[in-house]
């Protein structure tokens, strides 16, 4: 009896002690794990596969290290992807923290490329318009006058703004996310450009219904999308001097473990739960 | 509606077509000064008038986004989207009244410093419980102020200084100076180093993966040294002649210019920032973060027990969708032809129909339900009817 109560109500603290020690072990040590692709990585992976060579994205990059576990490996794989397409992009943010961290990374993976595609300068194939405080009145700005709106960062004066006028001019806008932030777009894009989504884990339940609807033309959800575009850019650069994993598939093992711990303690604390019930013990 | 729809040609240059860059500095200066004013002059109004002004203002505010939303919108002579209203364009007035609101948002945020550092100031100034926690919370507020604005400034004088660059290029006899040419010198610095960098990392990857021996990694690295060595001594080449000659070339402009942003990067205090932002705060933040795996584990562990038929429901449904982020758990199902009969069993396929069939209508229903009661919402503010919002 003893045994099954210690089971039904595991103290916190032996969860943590093992979560951290399957954790860090995967941390560590991590073991390569095998990937189906969702459909939704598919999709946005097969429509920046389609952007033409000088073609303009906006990335608005909403992320911190807060979610970094899981945007991380999206954005860095999003931007491999379009510098590989030679796809200029211009990088939005309403989080104080994003754009700093934004530059970080795209000059991390400018750096991981092979000197032959990564000669991308800033201002002329990319550029970090920076932080826009009020996501609502940013994005309404965006849609209404981009030219102006990025003017006031002083990006209007750089070479990749050539010939833009309008938000329409840009061929899609990918948000990479850990906030709410879609929904502005949602409720402000006016259909001027094919909208993407990289998302939090969370966030997948309450924008499954946009991309059911097309709105969004593919969704990367979190750490397990993050490996699915870098199996897709695996896939589509197998080349060596290419660097197509990283945190996406790294990250896949300790969340592996993680979860798995998850359900082994909900079944084990359920069946404790049964147990007892079943032998008349007052829980 | 159609008058407004035919007002397609715009009438001129207003006051909103006004660019405020070439005087950007009266134009804050004014603007300071203006909002001074006003925030003076609201606080000298009768109480019983200030409820009228602020409802006023605020139903103002939201008519503007109502019209923005509602005027029909057409495209001008020269091809622009417009959208009229009178003499007033709503496609140029946007980014405008979108900045003052982006202001008004930064004096909230300024606002809430404030505020924050008259508590802590004050627990530190009176020795309070916990008063040496506020003191580095404060020490730590001014530091990185202080920090990110050298780093600012270190932008802005880089800026300067590649225009200087550029100007000297462009101008008739383009001169060779002693600082031009140090930064050159860290400008093939930096190249050496990006190039040994990106040449190292390919051979270095596949050493770790044990798919290169250490001798194989060994003659990598030293091709990649040579190859540096030759970048190194053309790009000296082509710098000693520039400064024999007195000339400042188009190829050592380039040079001397990824030297100034090389040496900002080296500057004391931009690496105190870089030390602060990215070694520190960033790691604190995802720290911060982490913590909630071990809430989740716990709280998941603790409140999924099955004590009703809906509850086992719930955790079905989780799991699925829970398996359905797991790799290995997707292969368990992975050997099922998705085109078939049996492709319906599969994790994947479960957990998109339950996210696309069951889950989507419920977050519709959600949503309409939410933006009924933001309009409702919307508009008692608007007319001053919801309470605590307004100055009552």
């Amino acid at each position: 009896m003893k045994f099954w109560e210690t089971l039904y109500a595991i103290d916190r603290r032996v969860l943590y002690a093992i979560l951290i020690v399957l954790a860090a072990w995967q941390v560590l040590k991590p073991i390569t794990v095998p990937n189906v692709v969702l459909p939704m990585s598919q999709s946005m992976f097969d429509k920046v596969n389609t952007l033409k060579e000088g073609s303009l994205v906006l990335v608005e990059s909403d992320w911190t290290t807060s979610t970094g576990g899981e945007s991380r490996g999206q954005f860095k794989a999003l931007v491999r992807h379009l510098i590989r397409r030679r796809v200029k992009f211009i990088i939005t943010s309403i989080d104080p923290l994003a754009p700093g961290i934004a530059r970080i990374h795209v000059e991390e993976v400018l750096k991981e490329e092979p000197t032959d595609v990564a000669r991308y300068a800033h201002g002329t194939d990319w550029a970090v318009a920076g932080y826009f405080p009020n996501a609502e009145n940013h994005v309404l700005s965006m849609v209404t006058n981009v030219a102006k709106t990025l003017g006031t960062k002083g990006i209007t004066d750089m070479p990749i703004m050539k010939g833009i006028k309008d938000l329409s001019d840009f061929e899609a806008v990918i948000l990479v996310t850990g906030s709410s932030s879609i929904n502005v777009w949602y409720e402000r894009i006016r259909g001027k450009a094919p909208v993407g989504l990289m998302c939090t884990a969370v966030m997948a339940g309450e924008n499954i219904p946009y991309y059911a609807s097309g709105q969004l033309f593919g969704m990367v959800i979190g750490a397990k999308g993050a490996f699915d575009y870098e199996d897709l850019l695996n896939t589509a650069y197998p080349d060596e001097k290419f660097v197509n994993y990283q945190s996406g598939r790294r990250y896949m093992s300790p969340l592996f473990f993680a979860l798995v711990l998850l359900i082994v303690s909900v079944i084990v604390g359920n069946v404790a739960m049964v147990v007892l019930r079943k032998r008349g013990v007052q829980q | 509606m159609n008058w407004l729809i035919a007002q397609a040609e715009p009438p001129g240059t207003g006051f909103w077509g006004i660019e405020p860059s070439s005087q950007l500095v009266w134009f804050i200066v004014i603007t300071l000064v203006v909002t001074t004013l006003l925030l003076f002059a609201i606080s000298r109004v009768p109480s019983n008038l200030r409820k009228p002004i602020s409802v006023g203002i605020t139903f103002l505010a939201g008519m503007f986004y109502v019209l923005e939303w509602l005027i029909p919108r057409s495209r001008s002579a020269a091809g622009d989207q417009a959208a009229y209203l009178g003499p007033i364009n709503f496609e140029e007035v946007v980014p405008i009244v979108s900045s003052i609101s982006q202001v008004l948002t930064g004096m909230l945020l300024a606002l809430g410093v404030l505020s924050i550092f008259r508590v802590h100031f004050g627990r530190v100034f009176k020795m309070q419980q916990d008063w040496f926690f506020s003191g580095v919370l404060l020490v730590s507020l001014f530091l990185m102020v202080f920090l990110g604005l050298a780093s600012f400034a270190g932008d802005e004088q880089v800026k300067r200084q590649q225009a200087g660059v550029d100007a000297a290029l462009r101008g008739p006899a383009p001169a060779m100076t002693p600082e031009t040419r140090e930064f050159a010198e860290t400008g093939i610095d930096l190249q050496a180093t990006q190039l040994f960098e990106s040449r190292r990392a390919p051979p270095l990857r596949l050493y770790q993966q044990r798919k290169m021996t250490q001798e194989q990694f060994g003659q990598e690295i030293a091709a990649a040294e040579a190859e540096v060595a030759t970048l190194r001594t053309t790009l000296t080449a082509s710098l000693e002649g520039a400064a024999t000659a007195g000339t400042l070339t188009p190829e050592v402009a380039e040079l001397a210019k990824q030297g100034i942003a090389a040496a900002k990067e080296r500057k004391p205090l931009v690496q105190g920032f870089s030390l602060l932002f990215e070694r520190g705060l960033l790691a604190m933040d995802a720290a911060m973060f982490s913590l909630i795996g071990f809430f989740i584990l716990s709280a998941a562990y603790r409140a999924f027990r099955i004590r009703s038929i809906e509850a086992s429901i719930l955790m079905a449904t989780a799991l699925v969708v829970l398996l359905m982020f797991v790799p290995i758990a997707l292969m368990l199902t992975s050997g099922l032809d998705p085109d078939s009969f049996q492709g319906n069993f599969r994790i994947d396929s479960v957990g998109m129909w339950l996210l696309s069939t069951i889950n989507v209508p419920a977050i519709r229903a959600i949503d309409l339900g939410l933006g009924l009661g933001l309009l409702a919402m919307a508009l008692r503010i608007m007319l001053g009817l919801e309470k605590g919002v307004a100055a009552d």
